[in-house]
């Protein structure tokens, strides 16, 4: 059997192992798994299935184990605030990393869909929080990979816990990455007298990177989930970068994405300064209305 | 307010950019000095010669991806076999390279293009290779100008294509060998043809073999392996070849990326030539030095060898298709580009020394030879720039090489004892690359002296500190040393400089002996680097004590070392390298019949060689390779010179 062929029906087994179907429930938790965590993946629509650093350990493990460390944060208007922090290790053929990352809104009493919480915030203050420890490994030239997700979601005084899984499997073609998981799979939670589901998706992404066009480097990566219930979400980016000395680079990207959170923008752009090891991203969201506010995320990676 | 903190965050962002940028770093060029006496009388070697130019393509006539090797092929070749010596890394590139080339390991094509004269001939061969460069940018093109240089001199040049061994390879420079052999094969076949281009007009008794970057490894191997009945990795690959390559030349070489039978290339009885660039930003050290001196002259036969340092000169300019990207596209990301000299210039180098060379070992132009052995007789004819250059030939007997066992005070041949005096370094040790834990292979003294005095007096000097190399009458005897002689060595100063000396205990006072000297709580007196040109003086002693004496700049300058910024960016050569210069040693050839005009030595019954550190205050040397030759006359200019010009004599 080729490595491309054990890699589709593995892709294959992702894809439907988890029991995809439509589901009735419109209200998934913890929010914080459905907004994207990389601030560089953030410049360009969040398509990182496919990325490989310290925080692919929140969007496919077996893009995780890369060595590195990053930190970072996120303001959503004047009402809202994430952070995230992520490291990863490699030793050979096996990696391991950790993450953690949390959102901290305010929702008004009883809506039944947070996500307008992001730019206003509510009476009843909430807290989505997880931490992730993910391992992987290569395989036949496949790299594996497993993860585990505490993960909770408290609104006021109720709050629910539950651990989910991820899968997934990813493999480079050349000068292109190729990645597919299955996130967050797990049981129903149940938040203030309201059941709701950890949001299952199935992603597939590739990304390719860095080709040479002048004096810029481009990269570009891309990215379909497809929700338990369906919903599908397409996503992509470019970055486009230039270094001028060895050891610094400033890049800049743009994405597009359609978001789980619906009150957020598609279009989002991002920048980033490197030195040597060392370096700063940022990232540019929009909520749309009816919520409203500018979502500026900030991230240092340690490579 | 907020448009002056935006202004404030560019300026930083503008200032760690720009200040992180080194400021272009050469060292002090004397080459207006150096090089402004031209004493050859022969035609200059990069001069276009009689012949009219012609060109032809040989190889498979299938090739999918240049039409040259498809369509304009007038010689076809039947493909080699090369899986023994050569395999893709793994099955990912593997795959690539057969997408890509439409053949594997097992048919790798014998594909040349050829530069030839138009004459009957026969025509000494010539095979140039180039080395690893993006497989899909072919290289062998690159060398069109020295094509057109030999050939219209009358030699037959070959670029060989082994662009299919380019790219993620690893190790595989003994297929690189072992093609230029093959192509030789092939020309053993058309010139004892009855039909072709080529049929009767190669002189397959003349042979060089050139090659650049693994190219030039691969010329090394080619050259054992052309006297080798077995493939030294797998002995069921027999070979025979036994071609008669009378000379190899060795481009910015790497060395041991393949090693037979997991020793470094041995090589005996062929002419060598190197060449290396101070700012190459590929092979980032004279990596060729350490096959230099594992070539050998054992068989009495008229061998040399020679290698050129050539400061401000890089790794692609050599080839027009490489330039100066050294560190690939991006190379003026990464690499001080502003510091190379200019391509032509660079390659005008290239055209002088190797069309000469190929001029003194091929055709028997004797009148070249001096030129290997002291750049500076062809000073008209060169770039100006600074160089460094070694040279040995069969002729040499080494006293001491410091390779024979740990004993500081012994030398490499039966006879020789080595002393030094009032040194503060004394040391053999092996001779380091400037990139960290690599080192040239071999061994050398480290001498170093200072004659100043500890104390607050900073112009008290103490004896010069010396070094003396002395022989027994029997090896004397054996080895002729005479008037006829030459004293060769080589030597180069580094950027080490010892403490002031301990002065003698004055003994004559009556309680020296009881008081301890108390330390100083002063700051000893800072002393301003030593500036004066580095030099020393070279004693010959005989029999009877009597001493000549010449200061060692008239047989060539003595620099200190030549520093060498290859980064762009400000503090990356100190993070990178060991040394910010290659330690390179000069070779110097005094011949010892100049000491009779310099005292009244008996140069029938030489004694002792001394080296007397009496002309700079401070500083260490690295020596080696200290012997006498008898080396034929054609090694020296016979030019008369100039009434008066003691440089001129020298030179001789």
């Amino acid at each position: 059997m080729t490595r491309s062929r054990r890699f589709g029906l593995a892709a294959t087994a992702l894809a439907f192992g988890g029991g995809l179907g439509a589901q009735s429930v419109a209200t998934y938790y913890p929010l914080v798994v459905q907004l994207p965590v990389s601030v560089r993946s953030q410049g360009m629509g969040g398509a990182w299935t496919a990325g490989r650093d310290a925080d692919a350990v929140f969007s496919n493990p077996a893009n995780a184990g890369a060595s590195g460390m990053n930190l970072g944060g996120s303001r959503f208007g004047s009402a809202s605030s994430a952070g995230h922090a992520a490291t990863g290790l490699s030793f050979g053929s096996t990696g391991l990393s950790l993450g953690v990352a949390w959102l901290d809104y305010g929702t008004p009493s009883g809506a039944p869909v947070p996500w307008r919480a992001l730019g206003e915030r509510g009476d009843d203050d909430g807290l989505s929080a997880q931490a992730v420890v993910a391992g992987t490994m290569t395989y036949r030239g496949i790299r594996w990979g497993g993860a585990a997700r505490l993960l909770e979601e408290r609104i006021a005084n109720a709050h629910d816990g539950t651990i989910g899984f991820d899968i997934g499997a990813a493999r480079e073609f050349g000068q292109i990455s190729t990645g597919i998981a299955v996130l967050n799979i797990g049981r129903t939670l149940d938040v203030q007298g309201r059941k709701a589901f950890l949001p299952t998706r199935y992603s597939l992404g590739a990304s390719a990177g860095s080709y040479p066009i002048g004096p810029l480097d481009v990269a570009a990566v891309a990215a379909a989930d497809i929700r338990r219930d369906g919903r599908f979400s397409p996503a992509g980016g470019v970055e486009l970068s230039y270094s001028w000395l060895d050891g610094y680079v400033v890049s800049f990207r743009a994405g597009a994405r359609r978001f789980e959170a619906e009150s957020l923008n598609p279009l989002t752009v991002g920048a980033s300064f490197g030195l040597d090891r060392f370096v700063v991203d940022y990232a540019l969201m929009d909520l749309r209305a009816p919520a409203r506010g500018t979502i500026h995320s900030l991230a240092l990676r340690v490579r | 307010m907020f448009l002056r903190t935006r202004l404030f965050f560019l300026g930083v962002a503008a200032l760690l950019a720009v200040g992180c940028r080194t400021t272009l770093k050469l060292a002090q060029d004397d080459s207006e000095v150096v090089l402004s006496r031209q004493l050859l009388s022969a035609s200059d070697p990069a001069q276009k010669g009689p012949f009219a130019v012609r060109t032809l393509y040989y190889g498979s006539g299938t090739d999918r991806r240049r039409v040259v090797h498809r369509d304009s092929v007038v010689l076809k070749t039947k493909p080699v076999d090369g899986s023994k010596f050569a395999s893709a890394p793994d099955k990912a590139q593997e795959k690539v390279r057969k997408r890509y080339w439409g053949f594997d390991f097992k048919q790798l094509p014998v594909n040349g293009r050829v530069w030839y004269p138009d004459g009957t001939g026969p025509f000494p061969l010539v095979l140039i290779v180039h080395g690893n460069h993006n497989m899909k940018d072919f290289s062998d093109p690159g060398y069109g100008y020295l094509g057109e240089l030999l050939a219209s001199r009358g030699f037959i040049l070959v670029s060989v294509d082994e662009n299919f061994l380019n790219g993620f390879m690893r190790g595989e420079n003994d297929a690189r060998g072992w093609m230029l052999l093959k192509h030789l094969e092939r020309w053993r076949a058309w010139n004892d043809s009855s039909g072709g281009p080529f049929a009767g007009k190669v002189d397959m008794h003349r042979i060089a073999l050139m090659g650049h970057s693994r190219g030039g490894e691969a010329v090394a191997v080619a050259g054992a392996f052309n006297r080798l009945s077995h493939y030294p990795d797998d002995a069921t690959v027999a070979f025979d070849f036994d071609f008669d390559i009378r000379s190899l030349v060795a481009i910015a070489p790497v060395d041991q990326q393949y090693r037979p039978a997991d020793r470094p290339t041995p090589l005996a009885n062929y002419n060598y030539f190197l060449i290396h660039g101070s700012h190459d930003g590929d092979v980032s050290s004279f990596s060729g030095l350490a096959q230099y001196e594992r070539v050998r002259f054992t068989d009495g036969g008229s061998w040399f060898k020679s290698a050129v340092y050539v400061y401000r000169a890089n790794h692609g300019q050599w080839n027009t298709v490489w330039n100066n990207k050294d560190n690939g596209p991006r190379s003026g990301r990464t690499l001080d580009l502003r510091g190379l000299i200019a391509p032509e210039e660079q390659r005008r180098f290239a055209e002088v020394y190797i069309t000469a060379f190929l001029e003194a070992t091929l055709r028997g132009h004797d009148e070249y030879l001096p030129m290997f052995r002291d750049h500076r007789v062809v000073g008209r004819w060169l770039p100006k720039t600074m160089y460094v250059t070694r040279f040995q030939e069969n002729a040499f007997r080494a006293a001491a090489d410091y390779e024979e066992d740990v004993d500081v005070t012994t030398g490499s041949a039966r006879g020789v004892a080595l002393s030094g005096d009032s040194l503060s370094t004394w040391k053999e040790a092996v001779v380091p690359f400037r990139n960290r834990n690599s080192t040239m292979g071999h061994n050398a003294v480290w001498l170093g002296w200072n004659s100043r005095l500890a104390g607050d007096d900073t112009t008290r000097r103490g004896q010069p500190a010396s070094y003396t190399i002395t022989i027994g009458d029997s090896l004397r005897s054996a080895w002729r040393v005479d008037s006829s002689s030459t004293l060769v060595f080589s030597l180069a100063p580094t950027d080490a400089a010892p403490g002031p000396r301990t002065p003698p205990k004055d003994t004559a006072k009556v309680d020296s002996a009881r008081t301890k000297a108390r330390p100083s709580k002063r700051k000893p007196p800072k002393v301003a680097p030593d500036s004066t040109p580095f030099d020393l003086t070279v004693e010959v002693v005989d029999a009877d004590g009597a001493v000549a004496a010449w200061p060692l700049s008239r047989y060539g300058v003595v620099r200190r070392p030549l520093e060498s910024y290859v980064y762009l960016r400000k503090g990356r050569d100190k993070q990178r390298f060991a040394n910010l210069y290659e330690l390179v040693l000069q070779t110097y050839t005094l011949p010892l019949r100049d000491f009779a005009a310099a005292g009244t030595v008996d140069l029938s019954r030489v004694r002792a060689v001394r080296f007397r550190f009496d002309r700079t205050v401070a500083g260490t040397v690295v020596l080696d390779n200290i012997g006498f030759s008898r080396m034929s006359r054609a090694f020296f200019v016979h030019a008369p010179a100039a009434a008066g010009d003691a440089a001129h004599e020298a030179m001789r």
